[in-house]
């Protein structure tokens, strides 16, 4: 089934299954490949994104679970929507020159984003 | 270079006094002296976990750098995303790592304390100068605005006469 269109309106808000959904989306992955930044398997990445389930506060992840909230409160908090792609796309200083779509890529490349952007401003 | 870590705990100390800036992000701008931010996820001269720092600005340029300049990649904000306090602050020690003489006492260099994406010898300082338990802060270049000043205080180490009062909120920003 395709992803669904980029809606980047109100991410803070949104469901934790919408965060992860856009999220992905917004670097560039699929599910599996998704799962294989994030060093989950797939099954976890299509339960987060599932709107059905609840996530289990006692889910293993919980610091991956932490940082994508982060990320997207964060950039909700920071940028205007068409602001956040424009982001994603930009050669980011603090992330050693790479895109933060580049950067999700790397090993712990999400919890870095998630250190940085959750201090900025707080 | 390697920094002399043995001096962080002998090296000379100064008050500052004045008025400093700090924007925060206005979802927590009723918080102005909150740390949990460092706290959380660290900052250039503090850990995360071990304690908060309060970073400040001398100026609202430095401020503006500081929050624009890092992982924001200079990507314009979305209007007022931040809030501006200002900040009286009397502290009576204070480590000058502005000062040539003391960067050269503890055999660091300015490019090493505003190096991008790496904080190493950043936050070694910090831990160690938040360990001496006397000092209540210190004065760095900023690492994003050229000729900028931020004052790092740590506020679990301020005792009287020392103090930092929030002032008015200025603000919101852009």
């Amino acid at each position: 089934m395709p992803d669904t269109a980029l809606n980047l309106d109100n991410l803070a808000s949104a469901s934790f299954a919408t965060q992860v959904s856009t999220l992905r989306q917004l670097f560039g992955f699929n599910k599996t490949e998704f799962a294989e930044a994030l060093g989950v398997n797939e099954k976890t990445i299509r339960r987060w994104e599932n709107e059905a389930e609840m996530v289990n506060p006692q889910d293993n992840h919980k610091q991956l679970i932490a940082a994508l909230r982060t990320i997207a409160e964060s950039l909700d908090d920071l940028f205007d929507p068409d602001m956040i792609k424009v982001w994603a796309e930009r050669e980011n200083p603090a992330l050693q020159g790479e895109r933060p779509k580049d950067f999700a890529k790397k090993p712990g490349g999400v919890l870095i984003m998630a250190h940085l952007l959750g201090n900025l401003g707080r | 270079m390697n920094m002399n870590t043995g001096a962080l705990y002998t090296i000379a100390t100064k008050p500052i006094n004045g008025t400093f800036f700090r924007y925060i992000r206005t979802k927590y701008g009723d918080e102005p002296l909150a740390v949990i931010g460092s706290l959380l996820n660290g900052g250039r001269y503090n850990v995360a976990g071990l304690f908060g720092a309060l970073y400040l600005g001398f100026d609202h340029e430095t401020c503006q750098a500081e929050v624009s300049d890092g992982i924001a990649a200079g990507v314009p904000f979305k209007k007022g995303a931040f809030t501006a306090w200002d900040y009286s602050v009397y502290l009576s020690a204070i480590v000058r790592l502005d000062s040539q003489s003391i960067q050269n006492e503890l055999q660091i260099s300015k490019a090493q304390i505003t190096e991008r994406g790496n904080h190493w010898t950043a936050s070694g300082i910090g831990e160690h100068l938040h360990k001496r338990g006397d000092v209540d802060g210190l004065v760095a270049p900023s690492a994003h605005h050229v000729n900028g000043l931020c004052l790092d205080v740590f506020l679990d180490r301020i005792n009287a006469p020392s103090h930092v009062t929030t002032g008015r909120k200025l603000l919101t920003w852009p």
